[in-house]
Formats: C-alpha cells, sequence, structure tokens
C-alpha cells in the first residue's frame, strides 16, 4: 500500500513542482544566451534592464522552488491528513506508519530533485553564457581527468568515504527535520483555538532540545559538509563542550564519529516519527 | 463475529464543555438497513467518525466486526462523509482508479475484491457523469453523486452513509436511495445518517434514535409503527418535539 500511497502522493504534488522547474529551465536558456550577447549589447540601456529583469525573475523563480519545497512539506501533511482530504486518507486501508512514511519520502525527493534541477539549470546557463566553440577548444579533457585523478590521489579513499558519510548524515538531517515538522503539526492539531501558534512554537521548542543535545554531543559539527583540506571532517576542532565526538574520534576514528553522529540523526528523527505516529494513532481527531 | 458494530459506554467529549456521546450502548446486526435519527447536534456524525477512526473515543470501546477501528477494519467499512472529501483537482476516473488501487485488490484482511471498477464505471455512465471531467468542475449535486457511486461500489460489511441525501433536490434523493438499495451487499449492514427521515422510512429495517448524546430508542421500523402506531417520521416529530 505504501507503493499506492507514494503514486499518489507524487501525482499530487508533481504539477507544482514541475511548472517551476519548466520555468527555470527556460529562464536558464534565455539568460545563458543575454551572457553571450553581452559584449555585443554591452551599450543598449534597455538590453541591460531586460538581463536586469530576467536575473531577478530566475532568482525569484529559485526562491518560490526553496519556499515551495518547505510550504508544500506543511500543506500535504496538514491538508492532505488533517483536513478535509483526511477523510478520505484516514479511512483507505493503510497503517499510520504508511501515511507519513509516504509524505516523508515525496517530500525528500521533491527536496533532492530541487537541489539538482537548481544545480543543472544553473551549469546550462553559465555553459550556454560562456562556453562556445572557442573555449570548448582550448580545454582538454585529458587535463581534466589528470585533476581527477590527482584529487583522488592526493584525498586518497578516506575523502570519499568522509563524502558519503556527509551525503548519509545530511540525508538523516533533511528527514530529521521534516519529521520534526510533522510532529510540530500533530501537536498543533491537539489545540483547539491559536493551531499555527502551537505549531510553530511547538517546532521551535523541539528544535531548541534537539540543538542542546547536538551541542552537548558535537554532534552537530559533523554533519556539516566536509572540509577536503582536513580529508576527513575534523570533529574535534572547534567543538570545546563535545566531550562524547571528541572521545569516539580519539579512541575509534574518523569514521566512528561519523557512524555516531549518523545514528543519532536517525535516533532524533525515530523519535519524531514516533511522537507524529503515536500522536496520529491515538489523538487522531477530524472534527 | 456476530455483531457488526458495537458499541460498550461509548462517550466523546469536545473540550471541557460539549458532550456529543454520552455513555452509550449499541449494537447492530449484518445485513440491516438501520436509520440513525436524530436532530442536529444529537451525536450522528460524531458516532460515525468514531467508527471510522477519525476520532478517538473520550471513554468507552467500538469495534467493527470485532475489531478496534484501524486498517483491518477500513477495508470493510465503506464511508460517505457529509462533506467534500476528495481531492477536487483529480479526474473522476482517477478517483475510481484509486479506489480500485486501494480497496479493489485481495489482502489478508479480505479474500474478496473490495471495489467494482466495472460498477462504478457503469452507474457513473447512467447519470451521464464525464469520467475525464475534474471534480471541480462538477456541480454539487453531481459531485455528491459521484462520492455516493464510489461508497457504493465497495464491497463492504458496513456502509456507513452521513447525511446521504442531505445536500440534493427530491428527484436525486430518490436516485441516491435506489442507488444504495440496489448496490450494498445482501450480508453487509448500511447505516444512514439524516434527519430527513420521510424520504428513507421505506427503506429502513431499524431505527436508532440519538437526542442529546444518547440513545433514545432502537427499534424496528414495523414495530415503531404497530406500537405507536404512526409512522416514523411522526414519531420522530413527537420525540424531538421542540
Amino acid at each position: 500500500m505504501l507503493k499506492q500511497l507514494l503514486k499518489y502522493e507524487f501525482k499530487a504534488t508533481k504539477r507544482l513542482y514541475f511548472g517551476l522547474y519548466l520555468a527555470l529551465a527556460l529562464l536558464s536558456v534565455v539568460l545563458g544566451v543575454t551572457f553571450r550577447q553581452e559584449h555585443a549589447l554591452a551599450h543598449s540601456t534597455s538590453f541591460q534592464n531586460l538581463q536586469v529583469i530576467l536575473m531577478i525573475v530566475y532568482v525569484s523563480v529559485i526562491l518560490a522552488i526553496a519556499v515551495l519545497c518547505f510550504v508544500n512539506t506543511v500543506q500535504r501533511f496538514c491538508r492532505n491528513l488533517l483536513g478535509r482530504e483526511g477523510y478520505l486518507m484516514h479511512t483507505l486501508p493503510v497503517t499510520e506508519t504508511q501515511l507519513i512514511l509516504s509524505k516523508l519520502l515525496t517530500s525528500m525527493v521533491w527536496v533532492l530533485c530541487s537541489g539538482l534541477v537548481g544545480v543543472v539549470c544553473i551549469t546550462v546557463m553559465v555553459s550556454i553564457g560562456v562556453l562556445d566553440a572557442e573555449v570548448l577548444g582550448t580545454l582538454s579533457w585529458d587535463r581534466w581527468k589528470q585533476l581527477w585523478q590527482m584529487l583522488y590521489e592526493e584525498l586518497g579513499p578516506e575523502f570519499w568515504v568522509a563524502m558519503v558519510w556527509t551525503i548519509l548524515i545530511n540525508l538523516a538531517r533533511l528527514a530529521s527535520l521534516i519529521l520534526c515538522v510533522y510532529a510540530a503539526c500533530m501537536i498543533a492539531h491537539q489545540f483547539k483555538k491559536q493551531t499555527m501558534v502551537a505549531g510553530i512554537l511547538a517546532f521551535i521548542g523541539m528544535n531548541i532540545v534537539e540543538n542542546q543535545i547536538d551541542k552537548l554531543l558535537g554532534t552537530n559539527d559533523a554533519a556539516l559538509f566536509v572540509d577536503v583540506t582536513y580529508k576527513l571532517v575534523d570533529v574535534s576542532n572547534g567543538s570545546e563542550g563535545a566531550p562524547v565526538m571528541h572521545y569516539i574520534a580519539a579512541a575509534f576514528g574518523q569514521g566512528a564519529s561519523c557512524l555516531f553522529c549518523f545514528v543519532f540523526t536517525v535516533a532524533i528523527a525515530a523519535v519524531y516519527f514516533c511522537l507524529t505516529r503515536w500522536l496520529m494513532k491515538h489523538k487522531l481527531n477530524l472534527e | 463475529m456476530s455483531k457488526v458494530l458495537t458499541c460498550e459506554h461509548l462517550s466523546k467529549t469536545y473540550g471541557k464543555e460539549k458532550t456529543a456521546l454520552d455513555n452509550i450502548d449499541l449494537s447492530l446486526d449484518f445485513g440491516r438497513i438501520v436509520g440513525l435519527l436524530g436532530p442536529n447536534g444529537s451525536g450522528k456524525t460524531t458516532l460515525i467518525k468514531l467508527a471510522n477512526g477519525l476520532l478517538q473515543p473520550s471513554a468507552g470501546v467500538l469495534k467493527i466486526a470485532g475489531m478496534t477501528p484501524g486498517p483491518e477494519t477500513k477495508e470493510i467499512v465503506s464511508y460517505l462523509p457529509d462533506a467534500d472529501w476528495l481531492p477536487d483537482w483529480m479526474r473522476v476516473e482517477e478517483l475510481v482508479n484509486m479506489f480500485r488501487d486501494f480497496y479493489g485488490t485481495p489482502s489478508e484482511a479480505k479474500a474478496y475484491i473490495g471495489f467494482d471498477a466495472a460498477k462504478a464505471n457503469e452507474m457513473l455512465a447512467r447519470l451521464n457523469i464525464d469520467p475525464k471531467a475534474r471534480l471541480k468542475t462538477l456541480s454539487k449535486g453531481n459531485k455528491e453523486k459521484v462520492q455516493l457511486v464510489l461508497a457504493m461500489s465497495r464491497a463492504a460489511k458496513l456502509y456507513l452513509l452521513d447525511e446521504p441525501i442531505g445536500g440534493v433536490d427530491p428527484a436525486a434523493r430518490d436516485y441516491i436511495l435506489n442507488t444504495i438499495i440496489s448496490n450494498y451487499s445482501k450480508d453487509a449492514t448500511v447505516v444512514i445518517s439524516t434527519h430527513l427521515i420521510e424520504d428513507i422510512e421505506p427503506v429502513l429495517d431499524e431505527a436508532v434514535f440519538l437526542k442529546d448524546g444518547k440513545i433514545f430508542a432502537h427499534r424496528a421500523v414495523d414495530d415503531i409503527r404497530e406500537t405507536e402506531g404512526m409512522s416514523v417520521d411522526a414519531y420522530f416529530r413527537e420525540v424531538f418535539k421542540c
């Protein structure tokens, strides 16, 4: 049934995202072309104005996608499960776990897709604007290969292990954040009045608690992107109040500290998940 | 599993002030058409929502075929709420497919096909409802008909219909009642909540009267007519006289 839920969840959300992705792709091409014409039309004020307007629209679409990712995460949960559509969703022969997982996985996929589309579109824009036959002629793919080889040899396999950990930890962080939003929505659902205020306060409150535990253990340091100059994330650096991570890193190595950070983040996500599930199972009241 | 629905000391309060259901005991047999009757605010919708797991009881127990409301009972309960509850951006044919995907396949809880898509399509065609139309483009009456068709195309053990004729014209009421009568499985129970008693009286086997969150009476319709010497509608007017 999870497969079916995912199918209809993607169906419900794809229209919004695809529209913005298409707009961003088109703007990337148009902006890329205007960059290419920049030298020829540098003195034209109207061209410059057009370029500024296009740039503003471009940034607006990127911001709209970012906002959509957040708003859609909240809205799909609240409207679809706690609003009128909840009458349908909660009478389907599915478990609360399946309902929450379908929302979580869909939101995660859209956030990751949006990031990917953003990177690809910016690359396309720059490529169209900068690269031409002349520039491409000067590029030697062998040199790229050499650079890549050099990076790999210099940084070593540890770098790639750290990269994998970084991806895993940040995926867990993303899941934890979304589940925190869901838990806040379910807490807000328990209030008859001032629902939104209750939800925001619950979200802030849970984040404060999570951050304090993070600081205490030092796990927040390891969740950041890998600093390539250190080959592996340096969890002991600047983490004065992080005895646990420091100890683990010193005693068992960086890999163990990354594993600890990952397990801790997953555990936090599991707490939010269980809280959401329990409230949905025992305290759901669609009045 | 001789009863399709049982309530024991079931209560539901909203906040501290409002008691929607007050310590009710009720049991319904399989294969009956039951009218859940009472004025506005008597607790009809609350009882139906509790049976669907959309509300949680404040006290007491409610069971469907011996089970607490959950995924297993949702396989055997077909619910028609009194509000627009389907995603209105979806096309009618997509809704039929959705019901087929979720209810139409045999599972551990049921060995039979729980949703008859062919029957739903046939009923929709008879009503001249375009399967390609999006729900939000349909009139209120047609929207309600689509919802009813979906609910009645399920092969359920218990049909819980909350005000199925409340918002439609008298001609449509006849169609809806006809649809209900001719489409439910004969071993199933249909619970129809309404205050438009005159319209549903001819199809009822028994009636449950709710008054201020309590069960005032649970009697066979024939028994009411014989004992009280009046129709169920007249009896209702007598009981709930303002």
